[in-house]
């Protein structure tokens, strides 16, 4: 495999030339297989001596007296290569650097964003991931492929995850924004990730800790992921490289949803009819519908139908299963494809790259599509004797999803009640059925007999006629000059332009099922009996659209210079710019006719009575609105190292942030977000002796990051209501109070790393520990009444967190079979310090583990932020399988106390929602061209809820949990079954204390087997059609393989839930010319 | 080196200098305003669910209600409490009564703030604006005043008791203490002064305070601080200015609000907020006061609902909806005036508006004279005040004004189960405590309870 071509530096060649009296030092600096000459590259001899650098024949040529030196040859991503020579030496040197590709596991440099930082000269907290290991998961996401290969980076599945899908380190902030931030090509990233294609990642490089990521001050707080994109290499030929791979993902499974069997639902039914419950329904002058076994009954009890008809369509509904229809209709197994065809290459003075790729997904609801264009252009000159550096690159993305199939979330019963789980979508033919819905049979047979438009619903019919379409162009320029203005001083300007437009249509189609009820609701007859729509006849056009841009610009200065030759300094400062602007327009219209395009209009001032009840007066949706906003940054950065003798490092970073979020007196306040680390390369000190490890060093890093809350401001802000009900006036309301002292959030880290590497490198790795205060978080706080406020969005929280990663790569075998290791490890603890509004205990028993949405959290001093809390369990009544609570430390089936008067001390703290340990162990064991990978990922420390039956919904008819099957139903039941009874009547709060049990909450431990990844290199030919081939590879992969252990006995995947992940497999192939 | 140094410093600059002018007063959001223009502050001031509504606890403490056995249950505990007058009435609920009013003189401060910085040069509407953030705050002050802070006193020594807190800016920061009683009126009546030159005579719709709305204002104001000379000053030019009258005649008893929302007697529209004890069907008139209604009397049918013997339920709000009328109507200017004429010595001129009072409220052809002087005119106008301005909450002030002249002072009762609460005169009853919320959290004194 190519990285194992790089695992040594490879053998040189000393050539000797003898020369008199005045003595010169003479080589040629190439890169190693290629031959290419390596202008610029810098030759340092020691001791004392002085450098110089390559010509363009990668010629150098210095006077010396005789004697012993050391060379030190260094070229940007070029392994730095020092030799021993002894002048006169007698031939000429030639001297051969290796390109810094970073082989497996093994990384050399890392990237901030703002600069490339050998590791050695790194004293942050970094994680990189090469291309190998970017490319070993087939995804068309390039999110998904960090997980379980990046230390300290966690994909959450629990609290607030569709805001906070992951984390670094855990979770640093209270409010929305926990996002990391992305920077791509340098520049921080707005658009979505979806549009990046990841085959044009060259690297990625995590930033964990303050000495890391404190150069993107305001806004590394969640951590840094920055993404580089592939360049052309100087020098080169052509090269073309062809990727293509196709993924299966099995369908989606209804059947894994635990409901309550068909049976049990219709005996439900069955005696909710008997007990009289319908009879409102029947005369509800809404007329809502009742499902067909309801209606049967009705007919039988009204004489309609005789008893054994009735019989026998109910025995024929027990037979049919929703589930089946859908499985068989609405899903089939997803499909994505993906190809990429780049060329790249470079002169002397220029590299290039350009890359196409296209993305297919056929998605699992029959219908629904995905597919996505990218085009990236990469341009770099060097020009003036290599002075001065342009580099021109164009990122664009186009993409276009169709969602013409809700799927099995689009078959609702009534606004409350899912579909009944007999409905029927087809017949035995497959010819499309309809179901009921919305409102009871005979008032939509009347309406219909009235002239207003067909109320029937047919759910297969209705896929295509409501499609909704999301079109996305997203693309991006960036601009670079750097000038070399002295040696070791280098100005860069960068630029980067950023726009994206995203527009929605939905177009519902005229004879689809919401248009016509839509139209029909809005009908009437005047009194002569005519018919009146309020809603015109013709589909109904919903569109939106939201046009994003933004310039970024930055210009900086860097220095790099050595003094002695012991001392080495390398800096950097600058300014950064950034405006970013939106606007978001959205529209509805009516009456529209696809082929002439045309609308109708519509009176949305008036109210018009609803057909289904024409006492209840409602005026037609409007959905027409346009809004706008903007960011301002403005920021000034600078950092720098200093080493001596490669053995310690000190390195200083401080930025200072403004932005138009904040009020002059935020923005003014001179709290720059700075950071300092210290190196101490242990194996280069003199009394080190362990041969076995050669390389040791540890890192030290403190420092501040700082995250920002977009939804607040230093100034008094209001909304403009448009329609005070009592004036008809438009009128103010004050959001946000004036926060003059409305501050960056600011997270401190204290990092402590080791790094290692044994002999060979047969053992490397790095731990590393840290503390992590959330300091100034923004958080609501208790105001007194008399400021007009209840309570107050501040800075007034704080949070803790501390844990430690450990990333330990083994090469077991290196023989003709190679077996490597890849072992990932991280803990964590966290715990909110400060937190003012004690929340009431209803909403830390059920929302305190998932956020309420939208930025609010629960939180709880002293615990995690998402933590499960219960009501104690004291098991069920033997008697009567009811469920039983704690209270004064006796069994109790007061609900109403139990539940109203938990208080934080009464109820259990399991403890975290989202795991505390977690890390991934992978394989690979390669023979000749043939590798094979697997990747275990492992979670502990944490806890899930189980869902279970809420005895309320079934006894309103509404279907259940399929728990309900394992109920207690006969004393002795308790033994085997903590699943209450059914109680007489409905009881909430039974329910209540139930669904807040603590037998309800289970361990989540894990250990999973995620995917497995076999290659084959075809071996390169000398001859024929492959002779060119510098690398061709075949791979399979398989994602989502299944649990190798869970802590719970229950059938839950922790994660998943019911819903386990769906099991994948590609194929690909990989084609390098 | 040095000049491309000096460059690098100029360029750097020069992004900073960019940076400082305007850059970064962007708006973040369009559909957000940051208060800074004339339309913005017109918008803050017409929010009527922050400004025209006000406390109630006035109706649930005083004597014109009571409460059947059986309508405790729907109560809160700050409803039952407040109406039984316990000693910890709110036992840490909710009390809108005392946060309502401050979100009032928050946001007028906030207008204030806005005003002063757009400066003086933006004229009448301007000057408009200030007139009705002035008038808001000075409205809030004066709710917060009958309720928890103590009555002013006749007898003086107003400056030796506590009075609520004032603020003069937005700033959600800065230290809560009580100013003292009379300083606290003080204010009220400068912003009530100030308001009267700044506002229009009139303006629609109703929840705009206007000149009318400040001159009346001032005169409930006057009364509460016993200068009847003003308020009868005051009352005269708020009704000299605002010409409508509604003759009863015209309100439609049997419609279910007989009151058109901010029909003619009108004067300014604010309405009491809203708790289950206004609309409980077990909450009836009390019966002494519902017995002394003359049988012609216009205001038993559009005010009242028989719905049993002695039961007379309240539904003929002055706001035309289930809420409660809390603001300034021309009867009560005019019952103003009739008194402060009284107390001052023109009996004549108070009775010859009383009798102007009663021709449209009075069936038939003939005004019924009023015929007597002294205390007993007072006394009558007190009664006619109960029986006019029933649900509005300002029973509580005069039973707190009248209390301090052994003449007319009350002592009231309620009862329930059998169990009696009784409120002396001048008990220290009268005054409500603070919510605990406050008290935690801004550290302010508590009332003597």
């Amino acid at each position: 495999m190519r990285t194992l071509r790089y695992l040594l530096i490879g053998l040189m060649v000393f050539v000797f030339q003898t020369l008199q009296a005045q003595e010169f030092l003479q080589g040629t600096v190439l890169e190693k297989d290629s031959g290419i000459p390596m202008a610029g590259a810098l030759v340092l001899i020691t001791p004392d001596v002085g450098s110089t650098v390559a010509d363009e024949e990668g010629e150098f040529r210095m006077e010396l007296e005789a004697g012993s030196y050391e060379l030190r040859i260094s070229f940007m991503g070029y392994k730095t290569l020092t030799s021993k020579v002894t002048v006169p030496v007698g031939e000429e040197l030639l001297l051969e650097l290796e390109p810094m590709e970073m082989g497996l596991d093994e990384v050399e440099v890392v990237s901030t964003g703002y600069q490339e930082i050998p590791k050695d000269r790194a004293s942050g907290s970094f994680v990189t991931l090469d291309e190998e290991l970017i490319d070993r998961r087939v995804s068309t996401n390039l999110v998904d492929r960090l997980e379980d290969v990046t230390s300290g980076l966690i994909f959450n599945r629990a609290g607030d995850q569709t805001r906070d899908p992951i984390s670094i380190r855990g979770r640093s902030t209270l409010g929305v924004f926990s996002q990391p931030l992305i920077v791509i090509d340098n520049f921080p990233y707005d658009g979505s990730l979806d549009d990046i294609n990841p085959n044009d990642v060259e690297s990625i490089t995590v930033l964990r800790d303050a000495a890391a990521a404190s150069i993107w001050g305001a806004r590394a707080g969640n951590g840094v992921i920055v993404i580089t994109t592939k360049l052309g290499k100087r020098n080169q030929e052509m090269k073309v490289s062809l990727t293509a791979n196709s993924n299966w993902i099995q369908k989606p499974d209804p059947f894994l949803s635990p409901v309550m069997g068909i049976n049990e639902f219709i005996t439900i039914e069955e005696q909710l009819f008997e007990s009289g419950y319908y009879n409102s329904t029947f005369s509800n002058p809404t007329r809502p519908a009742v499902t067909p076994v309801v209606e049967t009954l009705y007919q039988e009890r009204e004489g309609l139908i005789t008893a054994e008809e009735a019989d026998r369509r109910i025995a024929a509904y027990r037979s049919y299963d929703l589930r089946e229809d859908i499985q068989q209709y609405l899903y089939r197994p997803q499909l994505n494809q993906q190809y990429n065809i780049g060329l790249s290459g470079g002169s002397a003075s220029h590299s290039y790259m350009i890359s196409l790729g296209y993305d297919d997904q056929r998605l699992s609801e029959v219908g629904n599509s995905n597919n996505r264009f990218t085009l990236n252009v990469k341009n770099d000159f060097r020009l003036v004797n290599d002075k001065l550096g342009v580099q021109v690159g164009f990122y664009g993305a186009k993409s276009r999803e169709v969602d013409q199939n809700a799927g099995p979330g689009d078959l609702s019963f009534t606004s409350a009640q899912t579909m009944y789980p007999y409905a029927r979508l087809a017949d035995e033919n497959g010819n499309p059925l309809a179901v009921t819905n919305r409102f009871i049979n005979s008032f939509k047979q009347e309406a219909e007999a009235a002239g207003l438009l067909d109320w029937d619903y047919v759910p297969l019919d209705e896929i295509g006629l409501s499609p909704t379409k999301d079109y996305l162009d997203d693309w991006r320029l960036n601009l670079g000059m750097d000038y070399a203005l002295l040696k070791g001083l280098k100005a860069k300007i960068l630029y980067q332009y950023w726009q994206m437009n995203s527009r929605s249509e939905t177009l519902y189609d005229q004879d689809s099922y919401y248009a016509r009820e839509e139209i029909n609701l809005f009908s009437e007859f005047d009194e002569n009996g005519n018919l009146i729509r309020n809603i015109p006849y013709g589909g109904i056009l919903q569109h939106s659209s939201r046009l994003s841009n933004s310039h970024s610009a930055r210009a900086m200065v860097e220095y790099a210079g050595d003094w002695g030759n012991k001392w080495e300094f390398n800096s950097l400062a600058g300014a950064e710019l950034k405006m970013l602007d939106f606007e978001t327009s959205s529209q509805r219209l009516y009456g529209y006719n696809a082929e002439t395009g045309s609308t109708q209009k519509v009176d949305y001032l008036s109210v018009f009575p609803q057909y289904n009840f024409p006492l209840i007066m409602s005026p037609v949706t409007h959905a027409d609105g346009v809004g706008a906003g903007a960011d301002r940054f403005y920021s000034l950065f600078a950092n720098a190292s200093l080493s001596y003798s490669n053995r310690y490092l000190l390195t200083l970073s401080a930025r200072k942030d403004a932005s138009n979020l904040f009020g002059v007196e935020a923005n003014q306040r001179a709290v720059p977000l700075w950071s300092a680390g210290l190196g101490w390369t242990l194996s280069e000190e003199d009394f080190y002796h362990w041969e076995g490890m050669p390389y040791l060093k540890l890192r030290v890093s403190y420092g501040f990051n700082g995250n920002v809350d977009r939804s607040l401001s230093a100034f008094t802000t209001a909304r403009i209501a448009t329609r005070n009900t009592l004036t008809n006036l438009p009128y103010a309301q004050i959001v946000n109070p004036p926060n003059r002292n409305l501050r960056w959030e600011r997270i401190k880290i204290t990092n402590v790393g080791l790094d290692m590497e044994s002999k060979n490198g047969r053992i490397s790795g790095t731990l590393e520990f840290y503390l992590k205060d959330g300091l100034d978080l923004i958080g609501q706080s208790p105001y007194p009444p008399s400021a007009g406020i209840l309570t107050f969005t501040g800075n007034n929280a704080s949070m803790r967190t501390t844990g430690y990663d450990l990333q330990l790569n083994t090469r077991n075998l290196t023989g003709g079979l190679k077996w490597n290791t890849a072992f990932l490890l991280s803990g964590l603890k966290e715990r909110v310090t400060d937190y003012e509004i004690e929340s009431p205990v209803a909403s830390i028993l059920d929302r305190g583990a998932s956020g309420g949405g939208g930025g609010v959290n629960y939180p709880v001093e002293g615990r995690p932020l998402f933590s499960f809390y219960s009501l104690p369990w004291a098991g069920l009544n033997p008697d009567t399988g009811a469920p039983r609570g704690l209270l004064d430390g006796e069994p109790s089936e007061d609900y109403r106390t139990l539940v109203n008067e938990a208080s934080l001390e009464s109820i259990v703290f399991h403890g975290p929602a989202r795991p505390t340990t977690f890390g991934s162990l992978r394989n690979t064991f390669s023979y000749k061209g043939v590798s094979l990978s697997a990747n275990i990922s492992y979670r502990f420390g944490y806890y899930f809820r189980r869902t279970s039956v809420q005895y309320s919904s079934i006894q309103m008819g509404r279907g259940g949990h399929s728990d309900y099957e394992l109920r207690w139903q006969n004393p002795g039941d308790e033994l085997v079954t903590q699943i209450p009874s059914q109680p007489a009547s409905i009881d909430n709060l039974r329910d209540t204390f139930y669904r807040n049990s603590s037998v309800l909450v289970e361990k989540g431990d894990h250990i999973r087997l995620q995917d497995v990844r076999l290659g084959y290199s075809i071996p390169k030919q000398g001859t024929g059609l492959f002779s060119k081939m510098e690398r061709a590879e075949l791979f399979l992969y398989a994602n989502n393989l299944g649990m190798i252990w869970k802590a719970t006995d229950t059938d839950w995947d922790p994660d998943f839930g019911r819903q386990i992940p769906r099991k994948s497999i590609a194929f690909g192939i990989q084609l390098d010319f | 080196m040095n000049r491309i140094n000096i460059k690098l410093t100029i360029l750097g600059f020069s992004l900073l200098l960019w940076g400082c002018e305007g850059y970064l007063d962007e708006k973040p959001n369009q559909n957000l305003v940051v208060v800074n223009t004339l339309a913005d502050v017109r918008s803050l001031l017409d929010n009527s669910s922050v400004f025209n509504e006000q406390p109630v606890l006035g109706v649930l403490a005083a004597d014109n209600y009571y409460l059947a056995d059986d309508g405790v249950a729907d109560l809160s505990v700050y409803q039952i409490g407040s109406y039984f007058w316990m000693d910890d009435p709110f036992q840490g609920d909710y009390v809108g009564d005392w946060i309502s009013p401050y979100e009032q003189v928050f946001y007028a401060n906030v207008a204030l703030d806005a005003l002063a910085d757009l400066g003086e040069n933006e004229g009448e509407e301007s000057a408009k604006l200030r007139g009705e953030a002035l008038f808001h705050r000075a409205y809030a002050y004066y709710q917060l005043l009958q309720y928890f802070a103590p009555p002013y006193q006749m007898a003086g020594g107003n400056d030796q008791l506590l009075g609520i807190v004032l603020k003069d800016s937005p700033d959600v920061n800065e230290v809560a203490f009580r100013s003292n009683l009379e300083e606290c009126y003080r204010k009220v009546l400068d912003d009530l002064n100030e308001a009267v030159t700044l506002l229009p005579d009139f303006q629609l719709p109703k929840t705009r305070p206007s000149k009318v709305s400040a001159l009346g204002m001032l005169s409930r104001l006057h009364l509460t601080i016993f200068d009847y000379q003003a308020a009868a000053a005051t009352a005269r030019e708020a009704l000299e200015l605002y010409p409508d009258r509604l003759d009863f005649r015209e309100a439609d008893e049997n419609a279910r609000f007989p009151f058109e929302r901010m029909g003619k007697e009108v004067m300014y529209y604010s309405a009491l907020l809203t708790i289950a004890f206004n609309y409980s069907s077990q909450v009836y008139v009390d019966t002494v006061l519902a017995a002394s209604y003359q049988e012609n009397d216009l205001r038993l049918p559009v005010y009242f609902d028989s719905v049993g013997p002695n039961r007379l339920s309240y539904t003929g709000r002055l706001s035309g909806t289930t809420g409660m009328f809390g603001g300034l109507s021309v009867g009560e200017l005019e019952l103003n005036l009739a008194e402060g004429l009284a107390r001052t010595g023109d009996e004549a001129g108070s009775i010859a508006v009383l009798e102007e009072f009663f021709s449209r409220r009075i069936a038939g052809d003939e005004i019924p004279a009023v015929d007597f002087e002294g205390k007993e005119l007072i006394q009558f106008i007190l009664d006619e005040r109960r029986r006019e301005l029933i649900g509005r909450g300002l029973r509580w002030t005069d039973l707190r004004r009248i209390n301090q002249e052994a003449d007319y002072k009350v002592t009231l009762e309620k009862s329930l189960n059998g169990q009696s609460y009784i409120l002396e005169p001048n008990s220290l009853k009268y005054t409500y405590p603070i919510p605990d919320d406050e008290i935690i959290l801004s550290g302010i004194r508590q009332n003597e309870r």
